[in-house]
């Protein structure tokens, strides 16, 4: 075996670590989009409408079948074309992290939908049917009753997307896109591939202490907003008062 | 766009012949980790001094980085640390001749196993300590109460979980292709480069990524139905 160049290894991790903003950039919008269409699905989901119900349901499926790879080169390959013949679209100038957003928001929109499904799912009926009895009207019922419980019990599902999203979203270097990865991949290219174990070492330095920060946060999150502390919370802060 | 409905037609039974290929990448996989994580979960549980440490530090890498980076890895130490062996061994086994299928196996199985340990462990974990002394009560040794108590109990708990990393596992071969290892993925990237036609031809994997994942589900749902059968008998 070659001998390890640990000096190229530093210089690797500090010439990819400003990248991460690329990768934190297609993360953050393919969650917004993304919560926000499976926000849209999980309504539907859970209306009594059986067209839109059977969309949804027939989306999330199709969504949970197909690789995530898969489904950016169809998005990659497709969207330019279809955007050109139905739209008069030239799509040849966009950047590349524009199709990881479109692709990623999709997917993410029926693995969200899920989630939110199953965390409104969670809090009993009887709550709301008791908020309302109180005199609260529904959307304000929702807002202030169900939703805040219902956000507990999505927190762990939500760091797992988020790191999901984070591990998945390095496969757009397939597309050329210069991320965290595609950049490490293009550094290690323009040696020849002749220090593959420095940039993967520098890599896997730079994902795993992310993903580690981001699971740790979001036990915090948990624990924090767990019922229990809130009480206690609660109840030390009107000792302090008193 | 017009869609080159002949071409896609023409292109699918060029595709579906690397189905096997496909299921035997994940079944290979998923049979390596199963042996592991049995081990690993064990490790664990019995909280085996220092190997306990390595192991927690295994799952928590895997968890930590994309399967692509594992599979970049796999693909550019195996053969080197499996040359330095051999040639110390002086066993003659040509490096080269090896199968690529067998490095993709490797690298598939580093995430299945960390799932299937964390899914184990945690299984037996949720079994109720009273159900082990219960049965040394009545007279079984460790391993029987183990094999006949709380095993098929755990069972029960850890199986939606494993068949979940079952139908990834099956998702993450389409990577196989940065291991020059031809399955589906790969072959839908084949043939849409000779005839340029890109989007038809991931279009076809699309149909049939959609209805062998689909299978897949099924199958497990019905297996996992048939194992925890004794759920019905005692409700």
């Amino acid at each position: 075996m070659r001998e390890f160049h640990f000096e190229i290894m530093v210089e690797f991790y500090f010439k990819i670590l400003p990248y991460l903003t690329i990768t934190i950039t297609y993360v953050f919008f393919s969650l917004l989009f993304g919560f926000l269409l499976g926000a849209l699905t999980a309504y539907f989901r859970l209306s009594k409408n059986p067209v839109l119900k059977a969309i949804s349901g027939a989306y999330i499926t199709v969504m949970r079948c197909v690789p995530s790879i898969v489904f950016l080169f169809l998005v990659y390959y497709g969207l330019p074309g279809l955007m050109r013949t139905h739209f008069g679209i030239d799509m040849n100038d966009v950047d590349a992290i524009v199709y990881v957003i479109i692709t990623f928001s999709i997917m993410l929109g029926a693995y969200t939908s899920e989630i939110m499904r199953s965390a409104y799912l969670s809090v009993d009926h009887g709550q709301f049917e008791a908020a309302v009895l109180v005199g609260m009207d529904s959307l304000t019922a929702f807002r202030r009753i169900i939703f805040p419980q219902a956000l507990h019990a999505a927190i762990p599902n939500v760091g797992n997307i988020i790191i999901f999203m984070l591990k998945e979203g390095a496969l757009a270097y397939i597309i050329g896109l210069q991320d965290v990865l595609g950049r490490g991949y293009y550094l290690n290219s323009l040696k020849a591939n002749a220090y593959s174990m420095e940039t993967y070492l520098a890599l896997t330095l730079i994902y795993w202490p992310l993903t580690l920060l981001l699971e740790k946060a979001f036990r915090e999150l948990e624990k924090r907003h767990s019922i229990a502390f809130l009480i206690q919370k609660k109840s030390s802060g009107k000792e302090v008062k008193a | 766009m017009t869609l080159d409905t002949k071409f896609m037609i023409e292109a699918l039974p060029e595709i579906i012949r690397y189905v096997p290929v496909t299921l035997r990448l994940a079944l290979g996989a998923v049979l390596i980790a199963l042996v592991f994580s049995g081990l690993f979960a064990f490790i664990l549980l019995k909280k085996v001094p220092v190997l306990d440490k390595i192991v927690k530090v295994y799952l928590s890498v895997i968890r930590g980085t994309p399967i692509i980076l594992q599979m970049f890895v796999i693909y550019k130490i195996a053969p080197s640390v499996l040359q330095a062996y051999f040639t110390k061994i002086h066993s003659g086994i040509d490096i080269f001749e090896i199968d690529n299928s067998w490095y993709a196996y490797l690298a598939l199985s580093l995430s299945a196993t960390a799932f299937f340990t964390e899914a184990i462990r945690a299984a037996i974990l949720s079994v109720d300590k009273g159900q082990l002394e219960a049965a040394y009560m009545v007279g079984m040794t460790a391993p029987v109460a183990f094999w006949r108590i709380i095993l098929p109990q755990a069972i029960g708990v850890a199986l939606p979980i494993m068949c979940n990393t079952i139908v990834d596992t099956v998702k993450a071969t389409s990577l196989a292709f940065a291991m020059a290892v031809t399955e589906v993925t790969g072959a839908a990237k084949i043939l849409g480069g000779m005839s340029l036609r890109y989007f038809e031809a991931y279009l076809d994997i699309f149909f049939v990524y959609l209805i062998l994942i689909f299978a897949i589900e099924f199958l497990l749902k019905r297996l996992e139905k048939w194992l925890v059968r004794y759920r019905k008998a005692t409700a």
